[in-house]
């Protein structure tokens, strides 16, 4: 037996203990904006941050908590901070590590609202990035300055599907003292544990494979503990005074959940990215068949990828795992329990052969999201990654004629039969 | 707060509040392989309630420097030292497993220089099994987990929190991490080495107060009621559900029970 409950049990029972007034074997919903306070002295302990409980629901929740320890067990973090969005976790981040002058490093094969963040909104609070190809790991090294504070990349890159050497990736961190930041929503903890690989932040879509229902959007940063935040003065937000509760240093007082407190003080006090505690419980219920689901996922993944590989309409199919990928051998060392359920392809006959796939699916749904129990299929060109020019699509490994495909839990027999149907469709188009 | 101490740097959190004079002191010491970051809800709580407060880190743990302090008795000169060097004369000790037996070190050495003393989760003696002082020699990172596990009580396990979001197995093993290699098995040693507990224990006259954990499995309760039977002033306090690792897992608990000794 390990010393610790393995991450099956941790997505069922991971933060939270039944009340032993209400009894509820479910975690309660919250719905509450705040909370009484037991006399003046306990108010003052919680605006103090002097101990823990919660003020109001903009900075924690009950339902939410349940939420952030259970990911941050999963995780196997020092503690999370659910907020809103995905792309709320990347802002706090990005916020609290860096400010105006400062730089980051990223890789180019993101989500198009991280480029989006990183590149064009960023820079307009002083805040600039160098994006690289993430098997350029010379250039990633040589991007690295001195105002550097952290080097941000997803594992597997939304939706090119290029598989990071992350190994390395946080080798070249940690020679410049600095933190590697990783968007880990593709491969969840069922797949991957960027902590035990050197990574010490973690951003997740929650909405996706974590939540898995299509029914909450949600996001998370997940603090990995493991960085010695004190090391060297990159980090002024963490190891010099806080600008409030009495000039705390969030590095002396909390050592390895210093960027979480200051996530706590600073991120949700100030810019309010709150997570519903309904949208909390939504994907708590979610994240409680994790294990299983992704089981399904992988498997399903890996049909489709053979049913597609020998379809007469399909022109290419991309998927790590296959020996064709050029981070195969990667993925084979770090993946070893599958890469993900993503897969791209292309139709024959190009966008147009495209489009009418995408409209003649019955099952598979068209829409913008990934990670759901359902299959979904979008055209990113045209809809994620619109915002992106065409050079920097090619630079993320993207073409005109992909079709992103997140694979979903059906019967793998109805989905090959609908792709079978819908591609006929294309052909008669293309014909 | 940071000072110079037999040319190591010292660190002791004053839960980032500046001593005011006149203000009674809180000294809290940790135990062994842990800092002052286990008292992370209490440093605050206090500094804001009207002590001035110094958590320690002894030598070679997270901020402070130098070597691990190899007996109990030497870390209970080390912080005589320290209080000397503050100019402190007498205080309140807190301490928790191993910084219990440095209270009691202290009460013996310097009796008149305490005020009252809190143990928590500790006993007057805590005998340590060889085979994890051999563990914690040869793989340091297998007697951590260990260590953490065995000191989180069936709450921390399922991950529930008094403070939102947060890990106590992740914050306890990271912890661990934060000191110089070497300091968790010289802590064990020490704590094995101390044996005049009892001794010390009867001659206590100040106010104590013991708290103690219904589910600790690094010092059973029935150790921690041998002390506080043989303490003569003393206030004993069960968290039946609680763990070793009372300053996190029970922090709310333990902050009124040490209000409530304090005051009176």
């Amino acid at each position: 037996m390990s010393d610790f409950y393995d991450l099956d049990t941790l997505a069922l029972h991971a933060g939270h203990v039944p009340d032993k007034k209400g009894g509820s074997r479910a975690v309660p919903i919250h719905q509450t904006t705040s909370y009484m306070f037991e006399d003046s002295r306990h108010a003052a302990a919680l605006y103090n941050m002097e101990e823990g409980g919660h003020l109001y629901t903009r900075i924690s929740n009950p339902t939410v908590a349940v939420l952030e320890q259970r990911v941050a067990a999963m995780e196997g973090g020092v503690a999370c901070t659910a907020c809103a969005s995905g792309m709320a976790a990347l802002h706090l981040v990005t916020t609290m590590l860096a400010s105006a002058g400062d730089h980051i490093v990223s890789t180019a094969q993101l989500y198009g609202a991280n480029i989006n963040l990183l590149q064009n909104t960023m820079p307009r609070f002083g805040v600039e990035t160098t994006f690289v190809h993430g098997r350029d790991l010379e250039a990633l090294e040589a991007a690295v300055q001195d105002n550097t504070k952290f080097i941000f990349c997803e594992l597997i890159g939304n939706p090119g599907l290029d598989v990071l050497d992350i190994d390395r990736v946080v080798e070249i961190a940690n020679k410049a003292g600095i933190p590697v930041v990783m968007d880990a929503t593709f491969c969840t903890p069922y797949l991957f544990k960027p902590f035990d690989h050197g990574v010490s932040v973690i951003t997740h879509s929650l909405t996706k494979w974590m939540g898995g229902h299509g029914v909450a959007i949600g996001g998370a940063v997940v603090d990995g503990g493991n960085f010695n935040w004190g090391q060297n003065d990159k980090f002024p937000t963490l190891t010099s005074p806080h600008y409030a509760l009495d000039g705390i240093n969030f590095w002396e007082e909390y050592g390895p959940a210093a960027l979480t407190m200051r996530v706590r003080a600073e991120g949700m006090y100030n810019f309010g990215p709150s997570l519903s505690p309904t949208n909390a419980f939504h994907i708590l219920q979610g994240i409680e068949t994790l294990p299983m689901r992704m089981e399904r996922h992988i498997s399903n993944a890996r049909a489709m990828v053979e049913f597609l590989k020998n379809h007469e309409m399909v022109s290419w199919v991309k998927h790590p795992e296959l020996e064709d990928h050029p981070d195969h051998e990667t993925v084979k060392r770090i993946l070893p329990k599958g890469a993900g359920s993503m897969i791209g392809f292309g139709v024959k006959g190009g966008r147009v052969a495209g489009s009418a796939f995408i409209e003649s699916v019955e099952l598979a749904s068209h829409l913008a999201n990934v990670g759901d129990a359902k299959t979904l299929v979008i055209h990113p060109a045209s809809t994620t990654h619109s915002h992106i020019s065409a050079e920097d699509m090619k630079a993320g490994g993207l073409s005109e004629d992909m079709i992103r495909l997140s694979v979903g839990l059906e019967s793998i027999e109805d989905l090959k039969a609908d792709f079978n149907q819908a591609l006929k469709v294309a052909a008669r188009v293309v014909r | 707060m940071k000072f110079q101490l037999d040319g190591h740097e010292v660190y002791a959190s004053t839960g980032a509040r500046e001593h005011i004079k006149g203000q009674p002191y809180l000294i809290f010491m940790h135990g062994a392989g842990s800092s002052h970051l286990v008292w992370s809800q209490q440093s605050r709580s206090f500094a804001y309630g009207g002590y001035n407060v110094l958590a320690v880190d002894f030598p070679a743990h997270n901020l402070s420097s130098g070597d691990a302090l190899q007996s109990v008795e030497a870390q209970a000169d080390w912080i005589i030292k320290v209080m000397d060097h503050l100019k402190i004369k007498a205080a309140t000790l807190v301490g928790h497993s191993q910084g219990g037996l440095v209270c009691l070190s202290i009460a013996d050495k310097a009796s008149k220089r305490v005020e009252k003393i809190a143990f928590v989760a500790t006993a007057a003696a805590i005998p340590v099994n060889d085979m994890l002082i051999s563990t914690a020699e040869s793989k340091e990172n297998r007697a951590k987990s260990s260590m953490t596990s065995w000191g989180l009580g069936p709450d921390a396990h399922h991950f529930e929190n008094s403070v939102p979001g947060f890990s106590q197995v992740g914050n306890g093993l990271r912890a661990m991490d934060l000191n110089l290699e070497g300091a968790l098995p010289t802590d064990l040693k020490a704590c094995a080495g101390f044996e005049d507990g009892m001794a010390i224990a009867a001659k206590i006259e100040c106010p104590t107060m013991c708290v103690l954990a219904g589910k600790d499995k690094m010092t059973p309760i029935k150790f921690g009621k041998k002390l506080a039977d043989t303490l003569q002033q003393n206030t004993l306090h069960v968290l039946l559900n609680s763990g070793h690792t009372i300053p996190v897992e029970a922090p709310l608990e333990l902050n009124q029970f040490l209000r409530d000794f304090l005051s009176a």
